[in-house]
């Protein structure tokens, strides 16, 4: 499975949209934790919760704390599930 | 407000408090804290209790732990249920700790003058963290390494190693 599965790039999309509140749309490579509105310490912790319930995966605190944008989120659980 | 059980302790100076639990327990009080010193307190080596925090421990066993911080302005009151709080564990500012409820089932009396009820009483295991402006009520169990975020209210079990958050307080992640 490659970084650009359009299904697993959907897929990521609607479980951050829905843990942020965000449209998916507004969700692009360069989204961000800090810049982007709600993704705050907390709302990065629900994420991970989140993907790891959603794709059955697991992170380490390392890889959680240095998880800071989408595509760096996309290619971890790529590399996973993959 | 109810009239004071003991005056003797509204009457002694605040500085004499810290230095009684400093030489008894090795522990810092603030002499701006509100520290009622009975045989149901014991407080932990190292313990460090801040200004303007209110321990009320005339209703029930009140332990605190060893090298705890407590900020400001907490209030941590026991009563028959225990209260019992870990070693190295911080309470952030604005905490409150409330060992009982009351009884609410009858209209005819006076909420204020029904019964205090307590059940289990509150657990807070070693290395445990809680935010500011949490409120920790009669019930709650919280196990080692957890970490309760601020502004939320506790008032059952918290794993171990859990984060957790709201009203009431539900696991957002488990660290490892």
């Amino acid at each position: 499975m490659t970084n650009a599965d359009p299904a697993l790039n959907e897929r990521l999309k609607q479980v951050m949209a829905e843990v942020l509140d965000v449209e998916p749309a507004n969700i692009d490579d360069a989204y961000a934790r800090g810049e982007a509105d709600r993704w705050d310490s907390l709302n990065h912790l629900r994420l991970i919760t989140a993907l790891e319930e959603t794709f059955g995966v697991s992170f380490t605190m390392t890889e959680i704390e240095e998880l800071c944008r989408f595509d760096e989120i996309r290619a971890l659980v790529g590399k996973r599930v993959g | 407000m109810k009239p004071r059980k003991h005056p003797l302790r509204l009457l002694t100076p605040p500085i004499l408090v810290t230095l009684r639990a400093y030489l008894k327990y090795r522990c810092l009080i603030s002499p701006r804290a509100e520290v009622e010193l009975t045989s149901n307190l014991a407080i932990g080596r190292g313990t460090v209790i801040g200004s303007f925090t209110k321990l009320k421990s005339s209703d029930g066993a009140l332990s605190i732990g060893a090298d705890v911080e407590i900020a400001t302005s907490c209030t941590i009151t026991s009563h028959a249920g225990g209260l019992r709080i870990g070693d190295r564990c911080m309470i952030g500012p604005g905490v409150c700790i409330i060992g009982n409820n009351y009884r609410y089932d009858r209209l005819d009396v006076p909420i204020q003058l029904q019964d205090k009820v307590s059940q289990a009483g509150v657990r807070i295991a070693d290395n445990v963290w809680i935010g500011a402006n949490c409120t920790i009520l009669d019930g709650a169990d919280i196990g080692p390494g957890a970490i309760i975020a601020a502004n939320s209210v506790v008032a059952s079990r918290i794993p171990p190693n859990a984060i957790a958050q709201g009203s009431p307080a539900k696991v957002v992640f488990t660290r490892r």
